[in-house]
């Protein structure tokens, strides 16, 4: 094998698939980089066995001056090769491999010959076939990402809800996650009729990975599925990430339907008042935050109380308050979290009783985007 | 001490320390069983002391406002109270902290068509 | 046998039933989920599971048997295949990061097919509670699935685990062969027709030979025994001087109370003329070994080996090594001194 590249164009791909190598893996092979040189294009994969990434550099295009030699693979050690090809002295480089798996790279004066692995023994990722694609604009899939990815569960006893789960049914996509103590829900209709059937979990960190590849010269994200794992096309790059078995429970029962108490009040001030508060219930031995919402004077207002420590309180005034008395309890990093997805937009908060979950949904747009928060009894 | 003797008491010791962390992740379990078993037995008790008090005094019904749960989703209810989850995906399991679970919560107050 | 599997081949010799059970269970498609493999070290356990692997994954079966060089096989058998996952512990224990690791795979999909191999090597060694997290998985695998546990000690498995898997036990090694095999390594006859009553695997034979341990061990025993049946009571002096001081770790300590259990039923066995002279474990003794015996009764034999074959569990009960022989060597006192 062996082909002279431009070496910006390189690294710069060499940086994108590196993203999914790590140092610490069960299969030795996988600390490694594998090439693939074809006569009209180089493709590099990095894989930490649950993610994948896979980009492919073409020989058409100019800035790459690539020119290939010679066809084959190779399995080249990723940090020390990238490394390497960091600080070699000139704008082009020359990979060709040798009798035995050597591997000489050369760059104007400089040449290193170093021992690179079989590519037979690195995993072969599945043919994922086109049919059932699904298109969506990079910054909405972004977005949803962003706002579900923070309600996946962090802990093992439970592995299936540390994934988000995907419903595609009837040309509407539906992406939930929830770590029991709170929910995050989010609907998209796709924007071109679609007849794709998919229900598949993702693990959380792929999506978080996924997500920071998004940039803003990929207008559009491909989603396919093979049997096993998915497959997002993101430009010359592909993504792939195994899926989490089993059956997610079901969701769409959780959400209430009725209230009884609403509370419109902009995201980003109310955001504000529960940091303050938190910085009490942080140093106190329970992180919980108390709501008494006044529907005679249209008060919110927000205790914090701390036998050991001390207490706080702030009344808001929200635009909107309707329905009962209620005093209710919770945990303000979840609510946070949960307004912080919001951005600036006004929302309404929704609750039923002391001991039941509330919701809160952007006032704009009550449908598509849930958040889901389970109060804490308060004695 | 013989450098023989140093080495089999800390080899010695550290098996010995094992089987205690062993011993004692069993207790905790078993204690957790027992704990279970206690709260049921509790909610048994109560519930019949409700019904000697509405056999002897026709008790009324509860204040408006309240909704009535079937007996059998007030036992839950105790039991969630209790710290246990009652839901499907952790049944059983103690609530660390006291945390709140939304699958229990549905499982306690939710509505459900009994087939 | 139309393969050049090396997987097969070793089986083939070791455990030639099971591999045949085996091929048909496959070939009805009755693979169970969990299978515990039990057995001596070196009876074939790892083997069996990994040649399963490969005629579940080879890209061409031929007579139901994996080929052994389709890029699968290959990768079976060099340890990196995604879809083999395999845990063995690093020292006395298996990590709770490995479980942790364990857990989280039962969970995820397979990386290039459809199916998933778990392979935990010397399962006895995963503490109770992370056993117990594993139930869940072992019991209902999502998807295609099938666990291997192996050990060499199946009495310290949990019974929740043994209950929820199907046990096969390894007949150890025909001791002719395993003798063969001992010899064909390179190891001298004394040693080669010692070694099989200690273990099936040649490494393990290998290890303990290193430095002349077993040897040195044999001829230490040897003189206490004599001594101990002998009715001598510098026999219990013996313990500490000559014998404790042997056994540098868990392994060498099982060895050695391994030894004395053998040394007691060659006695036996040439007491009842059960077996022929060369037959014994210590062949190199066999001229004492028969006079000895020629003195004692019946009784007094059996009382002993019971004695000795017991000794081993108090090891596992934390009794240390020192207290343990010189516990035995009292117990044995009277048996040998009443005369």
């Amino acid at each position: 094998m062996k082909f002279t590249i431009n070496r910006s164009a390189f690294i710069k791909e060499l940086n994108n698939v590196q993203r999914a190598i790590s140092s610490k893996t069960t299969i030795p092979i996988l600390t490694g980089l594998k090439l693939d040189v074809a006569s009209d294009a180089i493709t590099l994969t990095g894989s930490d066995a649950d993610i994948s990434i896979e980009t492919t550099i073409p020989a058409v295009d100019d800035n790459n001056t690539l020119v290939v030699e010679a066809e084959g693979s190779i399995v080249l050690p990723a940090r020390f090769f990238s490394e390497i090809v960091k600080k070699l002295p000139e704008d082009t480089m020359t990979v060709n491999v040798e009798d035995g798996f050597q591997t000489q790279i050369t760059s104007g004066a400089a040449s290193f010959t170093i021992n690179g692995l079989d590519p037979e023994n690195y995993p072969h990722l599945p043919e994922i076939d086109t049919t059932n694609t699904v298109t969506l604009a990079g910054d909405v899939f972004k977005e949803l990402i962003g706002q579900t990815v923070i309600a996946v569960s962090t802990q093992e006893s439970r592995p299936i809800l540390t994934g988000v789960h995907f419903i595609l049914k009837d040309g509407e996509f539906l992406a939930v996650a929830t770590d029991s103590h709170r929910l995050s829900q989010r609907k998209i209709k796709l924007p071109e009729a679609n007849n794709a059937d998919y229900d598949v979990i993702i693990p959380g960190k792929s999506l978080t990975e996924l997500s920071r590849m998004i940039g803003d010269n990929n207008p559009d994200v491909q989603m396919r599925l093979s049997e096993n794992q998915v497959l997002f096309v993101l430009g010359n790059t592909s993504f792939y990430s195994r899926l989490l078995e089993g059956n997610y429970p079901d969701t769409s029962r959780l959400i209430p339907k009725e209230s009884s108490t609403t509370v419109e009040i902009e995201a980003p001030a109310l955001s504000a008042a529960i940091e303050r508060a938190s910085l009490l219930s942080h140093e106190s031995r329970n992180n919980v935050v108390r709501f008494s919402v006044n529907p005679s004077d249209k008060t919110v207002t927000i205790f914090g109380n701390s036998p050991d420590v001390g207490e706080v309180t702030e009344q808001l005034q929200p635009a909107e308050l309707t329905g009962d008395e209620l005093e209710i309890s919770f945990n303000p990093d979840y609510m946070k979290e949960a307004l912080r997805s919001f951005g600036q937009a006004m929302i309404r908060i929704s609750f039923t009783m002391a001991l039941r979950p509330f919701t809160l949904v952007p006032t704009e747009d009550g449908e598509n985007f849930i958040q889901l928060i389970t109060p804490v009894r308060t004695f | 001490m013989d450098k023989r003797d140093l080495y089999d008491s800390f080899g010695g010791m550290e098996q010995q320390m094992q089987q205690m962390l062993d011993k004692m992740a069993k207790l905790r379990a078993d204690m957790t069983t027992v704990l279970e078993k206690n709260a049921e037995l509790v909610i048994e008790n109560e519930h019949l002391r409700e019904r000697m008090v509405e056999i002897e005094n026709e008790l009324p019904k509860k204040p408006v406002g309240t909704t009535t749960l079937s007996k059998s989703r007030q036992n839950l209810e105790k039991l969630y109270d209790e710290g246990f989850h009652v839901c499907n995906q952790f049944y059983g399991k103690r609530r660390n902290d006291d945390e709140s679970c939304v699958f229990c919560l549905d499982v306690i107050y939710g509505e459900r068509e009994r087939p | 046998m139309a393969t050049t599997d090396a997987l097969a081949a070793t089986l083939a010799t070791k455990q030639p039933r099971l591999l045949a059970a085996f091929q048909h269970i496959i070939a009805q498609n009755h693979l169970a989920h969990a299978y515990l493999f039990t057995g001596m070290d070196g009876a074939g356990q790892p083997e069996l599971a990994r040649w399963i692997a490969q005629r579940l994954f080879c890209l061409h079966v031929v007579d139901g048997q994996p080929d052994g060089t389709c890029e699968e096989c290959v990768r079976i058998a060099n340890g990196s295949h995604p879809d083999i996952v395999t845990v063995a512990p690093t020292g006395q224990s298996i990590h709770v990061d490995q479980v942790r690791y364990l857990k989280a795979e039962f969970s995820k999909s397979a990386v290039e097919g459809n199916r998933k191999i778990f392979i935990i090597e010397d399962a006895e060694k995963m503490t109770a509670s992370a056993a117990n997290g594993l139930l869940k998985f072992i019991e209902e695998p999502s998807g295609n699935v099938t666990a291997f546990l192996l050990t060499a000690n199946k009495q310290l498995m949990l019974p929740t685990i043994i209950s929820r898997t199907q046990v096969i036990d390894f007949p150890p090694l025909n001791t002719a062969a395993l003798r063969k095999n001992f010899e064909a390594a390179g190891i001298t006859p004394p040693m080669a027709q010692l070694l099989p009553s200690l273990t099936n695997s040649v490494t393990e034979a290998q290890q303990l030979l290193a430095a002349d341990w077993l040897p040195q061990a044999v001829a230490a025993l040897w003189r206490w025994f004599e001594q101990v049946v002998n009715g001598e009571p510098r026999s219990f002096v013996a313990v500490q001087v000559h014998l404790v001081g042997l056994a540098k770790d868990a392994q060498q300590q099982t060895v050695m109370l391994d030894l004395i259990a053998a040394l007691f039923q060659d006695l036996l066995q040439l007491h009842f003329q059960v077996e022929s002279a060369t037959a014994l474990t210590f062949v190199q003794y066999q001229q004492a070994l028969t006079t000895l015996t020629q003195q004692l009764s019946a009784r007094q034999l059996v009382d002993a080996t019971e004695l000795a074959l017991t000794a081993k569990q108090q090891l596992g009960r934390n009794i240390s090594f020192q207290n343990v022989l010189e516990g035995l060597t009292l117990a044995l006192w009277p048996i040998f001194t009443n005369a």
